[in-house]
């Protein structure tokens, strides 16, 4: 009977799975250019027709008519508002922003030069929230209904509904101000400590990398409080996904089925019902991911680290629309770009999601 | 007669929650003797799945049960996780309802009962893999080699009660529990995983449970009769007995519903808006 | 009457509980900070200066010497009512609107849902603070722009109902006897899909408690001077030292967003059973 079965490879499926994901990655990316149009464009409503004052939005605030008036040649605003629109996307297409009025040079620039910073926060906090948000997700799986469980679902919630802005200012009320033990909110390095060469953008990394164990040090503590604020807001939704995620697969019948033929109970845990209860956890990372790079504004404002979220945060606070328009596109690519991730993750991990 | 294989002595089952304790088995016994088929039938809520995940160890968190469940003489209430584990598959094997969300989802379904086959049979890799595909074969399930790298969404109801199955013959168990096998699948389809299971249990020299609320479905094929009501077995004889001269009003109640049913099946599958008043005149032998 | 509040506290398990209770307090605070605080919360020097939590002024004092309990339970029902406000416009409008895509599909389907995902793709708070900055401060402004910034969570989960109940045969037998599109959409549809939504609401209420104090917080919230819990954490910020400032009024969006999570939370479980 075996023999009978000429032995053909696996390369077949493998080709066919291969052309698919091909496939499902050049729609996602039609659908992703064109949602980053639709932010473009939204954006550009708002400015321009929503907003009472569009050239108010446009200059600096107390400009002079000067001023005014070469903006409004600049951007051709006395023009009708479909080709206020054709110049507009022209800009963005030469990857021309605009300029900032808070800092007085193109908003790219800015972008790249804060996005480090953005970076240095984003990537410890995401790690201690996924590890954390997973892993007491799953124990509160685990001992359900008991102690452990309520004890992580009255953490969960009450991190959930904590506004971080408010978390970040008694954090530094009472590490900083009360106890001392921590720096206060003065951004990546404390005054008159010069930045470490740059290698890898990270402070903390640049520092050891350059053999400054001092500076890392300094740029470590700057880094507890935010990180501490940041992980606290993406590790509550992942508890509570991989949690139910993982409630659901213990009760499940393919995990009765592993019990019942005699596989062990770790084995049973770990080969099949992590799987399938990790599967939805996907995504919230992408939520953790999202906030982080994008989200987390009033963190980086609470804390005056010079990031991509604080530029935001000025910019609506100084109403430097130019910078705001450079903010928001950024982050639809972020989101874009994370979540076609996303769909391919799911593609690769669940069979179900490829047919 | 032969001896006994499983016997089940006043088993009792209470489910305990915060408000308060529900009995739900009381004072189960019966037996399962070596050889052949029999069939615990009842209707839905009867506790007939209950009793046979007990049997196992698998009843949900929260029942507690009693009395004594012997394997082979060997006492089974009480047994630890390790005793369980070394009577799950390989001595007893269970088949379950939905067969489809009985397989993990995320992995091949030729993975899963390699994991069986290496496990119970000590197999490596590539003997497990030719066995597997070998007993596939057994079950009439074309194409296995191509079948074992697909995933259980990729199975129709009854093929994936095949899968589980030969899940269970990978184990060369010596009693096979099915619960409620065939529910949920077409008609044809469970005529033919009937078929099988009879087919199986006597070339293998199986002792198989079949646990139904379908009495049609059992008729011809099982050799024992255990019914259950409410948490207790009303009557228990051979089959032969059983359908010629059931002992109880309950059995007699069960057996008519079972007439009308079919009936009312065959009646339904002529035009649709005719009234089926006038069966009587019409006895039709399709049953 | 007496009956079905008694029915609904036993059929929910203790957060939910817990949750009604909470919102039951801050409902209370909120209409008593409307008729009576200890003082006037609008007026400063009402005592010394950073004044620290004590009898004659609970919460404290701020750097103008106003007494931080009264301004904490007068902008209660600011916070309370703007979030509820802007849930339920935000509810009403992404159902109308799913329930149209979901039922009639199409291209009116398709273009709700591409409108939906680039609204999506903007960070939430951060979307909320350019319309606000681009329309102007005001209650009014702050509403429309949360309920929008909301707007298509609910569109989606009510979509996605409506889509899978659309076959079930009420529909069908509702049409049957005469019934227009529009008439089974309302009667027979829209209220089979209730329980997801009022739990999503209600999880999406607590979220949007953080989000309306966070405009606040930077500046971009209601007319400045009217007391809310946002702006008075940004006003305790330049005194660290005098933590009770902007401790008391994040303890009230605490609680806020805290009843709101175990009470969608609580929908849900009850659910699950």
């Amino acid at each position: 009977m075996v023999g009978t079965v000429t032995a053909r490879p696996t390369a077949e499926p493998a080709a066919a799975r291969l052309a698919a994901v091909a496939l499902l990655a050049g729609r996602k990316l039609g659908g992703a250019l064109l949602v980053i149009w639709g932010v473009v464009t939204f954006t550009f409503l708002v400015v321009r027709v929503v907003a009472p004052d569009p050239i108010g939005l446009l200059v600096p605030p107390g400009a002079g008519t000067e001023v005014r008036d070469a903006v409004r040649t600049e951007l051709g605003l006395d023009g009708s508002i479909v080709s206020q629109y054709g110049i507009y996307l022209g800009h963005l297409a030469r990857g021309d922003l605009g300029t900032s009025f808070g800092t007085n040079q193109p908003v790219s620039d800015d972008l790249l030069d804060r996005f480090p910073a953005t970076l240095e926060l984003a990537v410890p906090a995401l790690i201690i929230g996924v590890a954390l948000g997973t892993g007491l997700g799953i124990v509160a799986a685990l001992r359900r209904g008991r102690l452990a469980d309520h004890a992580i679902r009255v953490v969960t919630v009450a991190a959930l509904a904590m506004p971080p802005f408010w978390l970040g200012l008694m954090l530094l009320s009472l590490f900083f101000v009360s106890l001392g033990i921590l720096p206060g909110p003065i951004g990546r390095l404390p005054a008159g400590v010069d930045p470490p060469p740059t290698m890898t953008g990270s402070y903390v990394l640049d520092a050891l990398l350059a053999g400054d164990t001092q500076t890392a040090g300094l740029a470590a503590a700057q880094l507890v409080l935010p990180v501490a604020v940041l992980a606290c807001g993406i590790f509550a939704p992942i508890t509570r996904v991989a949690r139910s995620g993982m409630v659901e697969a213990l009760r499940s019948d393919y995990v009765r089925t592993a019990t019942a033929y005699g596989f062990p109970h770790r084995r049973v845990l770990t080969a099949h019902a992590l799987r399938n209860a990790l599967l939805p956890v996907i995504t919230m990372i992408a939520n953790g991911v999202a906030f982080a790079f994008t989200g987390a504004v009033l963190v980086e404002g609470v804390f005056g680290w010079p990031g991509i979220g604080q530029y935001a945060l000025v910019a609506v606070q100084q109403s430097d629309f130019p910078a705001l328009q450079g903010f928001v596109l950024y982050a639809a690519v972020v989101y874009v770009v994370l979540y076609a991730l996303v769909d391919l993750a799911y593609a690769a991990a669940d069979p179900r999601t490829r047919s | 007669m032969s001896a006994a294989l499983l016997e089940v002595r006043g088993l009792s089952g209470v489910f305990r929650t915060r408000a308060g304790d529900t009995p739900v088995l009381h004072d189960v016994s019966f037996d399962l003797p070596a050889g052949g088929i029999t069939a615990v039938v009842g209707e839905t809520g009867s506790g007939k799945s209950l009793t046979a995940l007990s049997i196992l160890g698998l009843q949900p968190p929260g029942l507690v049960t009693g009395g004594s469940i012997r394997f082979d003489g060997r006492e089974l209430m009480g047994l630890d996780e390790a005793g369980y584990r070394a009577l799950r598959g390989s001595q007893i094997a269970m088949v379950f309802q939905d067969a489809r969300s009985s397989l993990n989802p995320v992995l091949t379904v030729g993975r899963q009962l390699c994991d069986v086959a290496r496990l119970h049979r000590g197999l490596s890799r590539r003997d497990a893999a030719a066995l597997v595909e070998q007993t596939l074969a057994r079950v009439a399930i074309p194409e296995p080699r191509r079948r074992m790298a697909q995933y259980p969404h990729e199975f129709s109801g009854g093929m994936a009660q095949r899968v589980m199955i030969v899940m269970a013959l990978l184990c060369e168990p010596r009693l096979l529990l099915l619960d409620e096998p065939t529910t949920g699948l077409d008609v044809t389809t469970q005529a033919d995983v009937m078929e099988l299971i009879v087919a199986l249990t006597q070339e293998a020299g199986l002792t198989t449970c079949l646990v139904t609320h379908d009495l049609g479905l059992v008729g011809e094929a099982c050799d024992r009769v255990v019914v259950m009501r409410r948490g207790r077995v009303v009557e228990q004889a051979d089959a032969a007995t059983f359908f010629s001269d059931p002992a109880t009003d309950y059995a007699r109640t069960l057996l008519a519903a079972n007439r009308d049913t079919v009936d009312q099946g065959t009646a339904n599958q002529g035009t649709a808006n005719q009234d089926t008043a006038n069966q009587d005149t019409e006895p039709e032998g399709t049953a | 009457m007496s009956a079905a509040p008694g029915r609904w506290w036993r059929h929910h398990p203790m957060s939910a509980r817990l949750g009604a209770a909470l919102m039951l307090l801050l409902l209370v605070a909120a209409l008593v900070g409307r008729l009576w605080t200890p003082y006037d919360p609008n007026t400063p020097g009402v005592g010394d200066p950073f004044l620290a939590p004590g009898a004659r002024h609970w919460f404290g004092t701020d750097q103008a010497g106003a007494d931080v309990f009264s301004m904490t339970l007068a902008a209660t029902a600011t916070d309370v009512w703007l979030t509820v406000v802007a849930v339920a416009l935000a509810f009403a409008i992404g159902g109308v609107l799913g329930a149209v895509a979901g039922y009639w599909g199409g291209w009116t389907d398709w273009l709700i849902m591409r409108v939906t995902e680039v609204l999506q793709s903007f960070p939430a708070l951060l979307l909320a603070m350019l319309l606000v900055a681009a329309l102007g401060n005001g209650l009014v402004n702050v509403i429309v722009v949360v309920a929008f910034v909301g707007l298509p969570g609910y569109l989606r989960l009510i979509r996605a109902e409506v889509k899978a109940r659309r076959g079930w045969e009420f529909a069908d037998a509702a049409i049957l006897a005469g019934n227009s599109g529009a008439g089974v959409l309302a009667r027979h549809l829209v209220p089979n899909s209730l329980t997801p939504l009022v739990s999503y609401a209600a999880v999406n209420a607590a979220w949007v408690a953080i989000v309306v104090s966070s405009l606040g917080f930077i500046g971009v919230g209601i007319e400045p001077g009217s007391p809310e819990w946002g702006s008075m954490i940004a006003g305790g910020r330049d005194f660290p030292d005098e933590y009770w400032i902007s401790l008391f009024p994040g303890l009230g969006i605490l609680l806020l967003s805290t009843a709101f999570y175990l009470v969608g939370d609580g929908i849900v479980d009850r659910d699950e059973r």
